[in-house]
């Protein structure tokens, strides 16, 4: 076994680059000058293998303040040395292993991220959701509607049906009044109807809510259109509009920071958000739908009617109703409506009259998109 | 010991196999293409599979080869950081943005302008804090590089590095780019002034004035292909309203109009690229030249052609690999509308999944080209093309006893440069 042979040393203290003899010594490296004068001693514990060319040993001390280092180039030196000083640390050297190691600790720390997606977050969201203040949902309710209106508002009439007295407009008023009056929600709802021709109701935060004129279109009678207001109302009541604001930015933050800067990344982040927000709104929804069932029984009607709207409009969503709500199985919310409502019927003989509306109301309900002068207001007198 | 040890070393340097070249040294690149190039592709695929989290690990290999296989008169630089350490850094970086993004989180549920201003200010905030953490990853770049046993390092300050890039940049804008030389003199000469070999400073004597005429002609081009783009369409938009209405035609002369709007676009992009691949040639030749390590002046070799020809290449094996996805697109897409006994469900589901793969392979396939034929390409012709005069100096610097710094600059880079929220 080779046990010494010729080195460069690099002392630390200066950049000169010294020619050297190493030898073996039983617990240390020792090196020396031509001359034989001992230059330094490095015990093999206090060694590490640094970055260096093919062909070369490069050794130095990690742990000491300086960088000085030993090249061996010698190929007999080389192997002497490691069977001399056993098993030496390659400073920063990524290895197999520790490639292993990595892969498999980045994949506990996806599914520990995944796990508190789907756990923690709402869990967080939703201790957190109720101690938003009021005014503070109603104002990013107000910055919401600004958003909302630039994506659904094209600017040519005015967005909103109706003006105050238009009977369609009273009747509608009338309508979402009742349920209000029946429902405890934490902020006055302001509920309009919409030109927008796709069949769908959307609630901001802060209790804005809007009706599109193709849900009133679709909607049969006053019981179905009060359903889908109900199940709005619901959302205003749970306060998803904050619940979901918080949810996204906990998904961007655990999902944005975690993963990031590797190509491809983006489009792992949006299949990430895009497959864990559904699932949260799966949840929200079914919640919204048992809070406007149960609203519809309150007042004495029969919660089913929401059910059959669902599924009637499920029939032929547009493009936009897909992007706005994800409101997916419309068949599978209908039975569980059912079955809510089979648990707990309406309540015969309630406070209120036979019907939400009349027939007259209704008429004018239906038509409040048409700016026509409505004879229905005179008539009625 | 002192005079002892210089007398062994000029004695015997040429028996320890240097190549001691009078008083200029030359650069070399020892490293294998091909190890690179392994390399990538193993930690791009390593990267996918760890959703990124392997970067830490892939940067400290990619380094370590790089530095190791760059020779200066025989001797390699060497890399001494750990992926930990960046690792490590980057945890520390969240954990330190973490309130900004709070407060940025509940700037933007306020009103209007709140929210605008809020965004405005955090955009001003994370590009200037961006340049910090870039002076700070310089910081730690340098203390984990080593050559002859002696450490490089960094003083300064990162936020005076900072303030004076966010104030260069305003300049540049303003000046449509015409500051732009100055600035990178101005941001280099700061750089390189607080950068250290044990006790020798550097400096950096490329002048801006030199930059700024090397390159106004690009400038030049690159303002007057603009004009030209917006009178080009200009023109076509009158001439279709002159044209439609006699003829009376709808489809002609708009197919033709989208044709020519596509074609001075694309007119326009081939120059700005052609353009940015010169500049980016112009601008490391000028920088190379300018460096200076205590008395050691850097010379280069380096061609203008050479550093385009990498632009090219990554163009061309981009553009390969752009045919073979789109083919492999086509005929997984024909397979799949064959199979019939599947529900459309399944197929659109189906669909997805290949199209979010394919995407994925050629992002990762091109971050893969641009590493090798742009980053690696470069700087190996970078090293190859260095020449050093007065390199005999290199005997005699001497330590100056800095430690290593810290690798939460680098966490903050990489976190800043994750974007994603």
């Amino acid at each position: 076994m080779t046990t010494s042979g010729p080195a460069l040393y690099f002392d630390g203290r200066t950049s000169a680059r010294l020619a050297a003899t190493a030898e073996l010594g039983a617990q240390s490296l020792q090196i020396r000058s031509p001359s034989g004068d001992l230059l330094a001693e490095w015990p093999y514990a206090e060694l590490g293998i640094f970055s260096a060319p093919e062909g070369v040993l490069r050794l130095g001390r990690p742990r000491s303040p300086d960088a000085a280092r030993l090249e061996i180039r010698d190929s007999g030196l080389a192997i002497g040395f490691g069977q001399r000083a056993g098993a030496v640390r390659r400073v920063g050297e990524v290895d197999r292993r520790s490639r292993a190691k990595v892969v498999g600790w980045s994949f506990a720390a996806l599914v520990s991220a995944v796990l508190v997606a789907i756990f923690g977050v709402p869990a967080i969201v939703a201790r957190l959701t109720p101690l938003v203040p009021a005014r503070l949902e109603q104002r990013l309710g107000a910055s919401v509607d600004q958003q909302v209106r630039l994506l659904l508002d094209p600017g040519t009439r005015p967005f909103e049906c109706g003006t105050a007295a238009h009977a369609g407009r009273v009747a509608f008023d009338k309508l979402v009044h009742e349920l209000e009056a029946a429902a405890a929600l934490p902020f006055p709802v302001r509920a309009s109807v919409i030109r927008r021709p796709e069949a769908n109701a959307i609630a901001l935060p802060g209790g804005r809510v809007y009706v599109f004129q193709g849900l009133v279109a679709r909607a049969n009678n006053p019981d179905e259109l009060a359903g889908a207001i109900a199940h709005e109302m619901g959302h205003v009541a749970q306060r998803d509009g904050v619940r979901v604001l918080m949810q996204a930015a906990g998904l961007s933050f655990l999902f944005g920071m975690l993963i990031g800067d590797f190509s491809g990344g983006g489009v792992a982040v949006i299949a990430m958000r895009t497959v864990l927000q559904s699932s949260y709104s799966r949840e929200t929804e079914a919640a919204a739908d048992g809070y406007g069932a149960a609203l519809l029984g309150r007042l004495g009607r029969d919660p089913h009617a929401l059910g059959t709207i669902l599924i009637r409009i499920a029939g032929t969503p547009g493009p936009m109703a897909k992007i706005l709500l994800d409101h997916p199985e419309a068949e599978e919310r209908a039975a569980a409506i059912d079955a809510l409502a089979r648990a707990a019927p309406p309540r015969a003989g309630g406070t209120d009259a036979a019907t939400l509306l009349d027939d007259s109301e209704w008429a004018a309900l239906k038509r409040i998109c048409t700016t026509a002068p409505q004879q229905g207001v005179l008539g009625k007198q | 010991m002192g005079a002892n040890v210089s007398d062994i070393a000029s004695s015997e340097l040429t028996a320890a196999a240097a190549p001691a070249a009078g008083n200029v040294a030359k650069a070399r690149f020892t490293g294998d293409p091909r190890a690179f190039r392994n390399l990538m592709i193993r930690g791009a695929l390593l990267q996918v599979v760890t959703l990124g989290i392997y970067r830490f690990w892939l940067t400290t290999d990619a380094r370590r080869f790089l530095w190791v296989n760059t020779e200066i008169a025989g001797d390699s630089l060497e890399y001494t950081g750990t992926a930990i350490e960046l690792f490590l850094g980057f945890l520390i970086a969240v954990a330190l943005l973490v309130p900004f993004y709070v407060l940025l989180f509940f700037g933007t549920l306020e009103l209007g302008l709140v929210s605008q201003l809020s965004s405005a200010a955090a955009f001003v905030f994370l590009a200037v804090f961006g340049q910090y953490a870039y002076f700070r990853a310089r910081r730690y770049r340098l203390t984990r590089t080593v050559f002859r046993g002696l450490r490089f390092h960094q003083s300064g300050s990162a936020l005076s590095y900072a303030l004076r890039a966010l104030a260069w940049w305003i300049a540049t804008g303003i000046t449509l780019g015409l500051a732009y030389p100055w600035a990178v003199a101005s941001l280099e000469r700061y750089k390189l002034a607080h950068t250290h070999y044990g006790e020798w400073q550097s400096k950096f004597a490329g002048s801006g004035t030199r930059l700024f005429l090397r390159g106004i002609g690009l400038w030049l081009i690159m303002i007057a292909s603009f004009v030209a783009y917006g009178l080009a369409l200009q023109f076509i938009n009158k001439g279709t309203f002159d044209r439609a209405a006699p003829t009376g035609g709808e489809n002609a002369p708009s197919q033709m109009v989208m044709f020519l709007i596509v074609f001075f676009g694309t007119g326009l992009f081939v120059v700005a690229a052609v353009v940015y691949a010169i500049l980016q040639g112009i601008i490391t030749r000028w920088w190379l030249a300018g460096l200076r390590f205590g008395p050691v002046v850097v010379a280069t070799t380096l061609k203008k052609r050479q550093v385009f020809g990498a632009y090219l290449r990554c163009f061309l094996y981009g553009l390969l690999l752009l045919i073979v996805v789109s083919f492999v697109v086509g005929a997984l897409a024909a397979l799949l509308s064959l199979g019939v006994a599947v529900t459309k469900e399944a197929k659109e589901i189906m669909g997805a999944i290949l199209v979010i793969c394919l995407y994925v392979s050629f992002a990762v396939g091109f971050w893969v080209i641009y590493q090798l034929t742009i980053k690696f390409g470069i700087w190996r012709m970078a090293v190859d093309s260095v020449e050093l005069a007065g390199f005999d100096a290199i005997e005699r610097v001497r330590a100056d006893g800095t430690r290593p710094s810290s690798a939460v600059g680098e966490g903050l880079a990489d976190a800043l440069g994750a974007g994603g929220i």
